[in-house]
């Protein structure tokens, strides 16, 4: 991506950065004022219904990688790889069920952590919490970094001004507004994008038929319709088991099964899922038709924007923009929280001041949300382009936690050496697979080395775990 | 300076990087240096006896994906005839069989996931 291929002018885009931030913080600001305690600012009261835990679910799951990726996944590996990208909705699907089940097993319950230190003491909380804070982290500087460069690549706002905008909007109006702050402003960001999405998706079908793009990839890239493409059907349950690993671990699903009022977490995921479904397709599929509509794409990664601004003029290309705010605000302002919460409950109050009162906590929680800022904006200044690459790392540790997590929730005689050996070994194998082989198996090795282990582990155990003791998260 | 601006070196585009590029997913990013527009043509021979126009304009890379295996020519040519040494693209894709082996244990772990889960949710 370079900035010759900007569609915006600097000046439209600062406009529209300046309306958006305003309008954020704004909210955030209104929504914030009610929050007195931890509680409050960490769950919004465990008072969400179905609409917004829908639109949460489905906005924190559009990242920017939604929009921007999955257009490269399909010019890259065809109609199998905008496939393997929708796959990712499967980790929202079968979230739903357990989001029932860890609201009911835990309903005074924080965070994820809570349940791996209940669930399998503090051995398996640790490497827990070490792989949950490298991909969130990771994640973190890779979605800041990402809104530095697409804001760039899109409207020509230097690379700094735009990382620092986004991500300090995103540290004020979640420190100030909490859960409730994030979750209002991700339920006006999911209709901004559907509506964006949909809108280009049949301004693309209203400039060249489904025919004429499929001319197009037999005559010019005939591997993106091979059935038997190998990198792509490599990719398919890659991405999905990386998609699992990364909603079954992660405090921001969590956090969000925990906020929601009893009985909507399961309808809620299951909503988010079905929102979030066609969005992958509907982005893949203005990446195929690029060759019918004849758009030159001089990088994978700008394929998307550059298709949009092409059909439907200065008026897609502020489209796109917003669309693309908006999928990074709502991931951003998703991991500040969950990520600061999990620090607050998991660290300062377990481990270093267990009598602090709600006030209190919440106060940590809004510093530690300041601190996660400023850590995320220092490692993306000087712009290392590898650095986001680190998150493919990732994929092993969130496969290798899969097993120990669906099991921990349903399995009495699921125990910590599974655990504690699932995630290792399960981590292990897929990084040396990563290595060895290719980034295409990681996760599929990490997870099934994983199973093995904790099946195993599990099958020969005496034990028998009594749930009520996940009830004593507090 | 006088050598910078000299109409033999602004009319000979270059690729960048090696005269080889080896891809195993049937992509690759082309990269090149030009002083004006080109195009850039695409051949399945050294003689560029089939080659088709990909691409023409000023832009210094193009996304090249979709090939399927074999040996490609690129060449670029600027409107007064200057054209750069041939880029050989070859694509070799990964194995087949080992493909399918990697889909079917992704397909059994990810089904005994969705069995645990649905099994679970069904016995609570």
């Amino acid at each position: 991506m370079n900035e010759a291929t900007a569609v915006l002018p600097p000046n439209v885009g600062w406009l529209l950065l300046a309306l958006f931030s305003a309008l954020w913080i704004g909210l955030g600001i209104y929504w914030g004022r009610r929050n007195k305690s931890f509680e409050d600012h960490a769950l919004a009261g465990r008072n969400v219904g179905l609409a917004l835990g829908s639109a949460t679910a489905a906005a924190t799951w559009i990242t920017s990688n939604t929009t921007m990726l999955a257009p490269q996944f399909a010019l890259e590996l065809g109609v199998w790889g905008m496939l393997a990208y929708t796959t990712a909705s499967f980790g929202l699907f079968l979230f739903a069920p357990m989001a029932v089940r860890i609201r009911k097993l835990m309903p005074a319950g924080y965070t994820s952590g809570d349940f791996f230190r209940l669930r399998y003491g503090r051995g398996a909380w640790s490497i827990f919490m070490v792989f949950t804070l490298f991909y969130s982290l990771t994640w973190l500087v890779s979605m800041a970094m990402a809104g530095g460069i697409l804001l760039q690549a899109l409207s020509g706002i230097p690379y700094v001004w735009g990382m620092s905008v986004i991500l300090g909007v995103c540290v004020l109006y979640t420190m100030r507004g909490g859960l409730a702050a994030v979750i209002g402003t991700d339920f006006i960001q999911s209709l901004i994008i559907i509506v964006g999405i949909v809108v280009v998706g049949f301004a693309v079908l209203g400039n060249v038929s489904v025919e004429q793009i499929h001319t197009n990839l037999a005559e010019t890239r005939p591997a993106l319709l091979n059935v038997l493409f190998p990198a792509a059907i490599m990719a398919i349950f890659n991405n999905l088991l990386f998609g699992l690993g990364e909603v079954f671990h992660n405090n921001v699903w969590w956090s969000r099964a925990f906020a929601m009022r009893e009985g909507v977490g399961g309808k809620a995921f299951a909503l988010g899922g079905l929102i979030w479904f066609p969005i992958p397709i509907a982005a893949g599929f203005i990446a195929l038709a690029s060759g019918a509509l004849n758009v030159t794409v001089p990088a994978a990664d700008m394929v998307g924007p550059l298709v949009v601004a092409d059909v439907l003029g200065e008026f897609g290309a502020i489209a796109i923009f917003i669309v693309v705010f908006c999928s990074l605000a709502s991931s951003i302002d998703s991991l500040l929280a969950a990520t600061s919460d999990l620090l607050t409950e998991d660290v300062y109050r377990k481990l270093i001041r267990p009598a602090a009162s709600p006030a209190r906590l919440k106060s940590v929680a809004q510093y530690v949300t300041l601190a996660l800022g400023v850590f995320t904006w220092a490692v993306c200044l000087p712009r290392i382009g590898t650095l986001a690459s680190v998150l493919f790392f990732a994929g092993p540790l969130v496969g290798s936690m899969i097993w120990p997590i669906v099991t921990g929730l349903y399995w009495r005689s699921a125990n910590a050496t599974g655990a504690v050996g699932g995630m290792l070994l399960g981590a292990g194998a897929g990084l040396v697979c990563y290595f060895a082989i290719g980034w295409y198996v990681a996760t599929v090795i990490a997870t099934a080395v994983s199973m093995v282990w904790v099946l195993a582990c599990a099958r020969m155990s005496k034990s028998r775990f009594d749930w009520a003791r996940l009830g004593e998260a507090e | 300076m006088a050598l910078v601006t000299s109409p033999v070196l602004a009319a000979t585009p270059q690729f960048d990087g090696g005269p080889t590029v080896s891809t195993e997913a049937g992509n690759t990013l082309l990269a090149w240096q030009s002083d004006g527009p080109v195009r850039l043509e695409l051949a399945s021979d050294d003689a560029f006896s089939d080659a088709r126009v990909i691409y023409a304009g000023s832009a210094h890379s193009y996304f090249l994906s979709g090939l399927a295996d074999g040996d490609y020519r690129l060449r670029l040519r600027t409107q007064d005839g200057g054209t750069s040494p041939s880029l050989t693209v070859s694509v070799r894709h990964q194995s087949l069989s080992r493909a399918l082996w990697l889909v079917a244990i992704g397909a059994f772990v990810t089904l005994l996931v969705i069995g645990a889960v649905l099994r679970g949710a069904r016995d609570e």
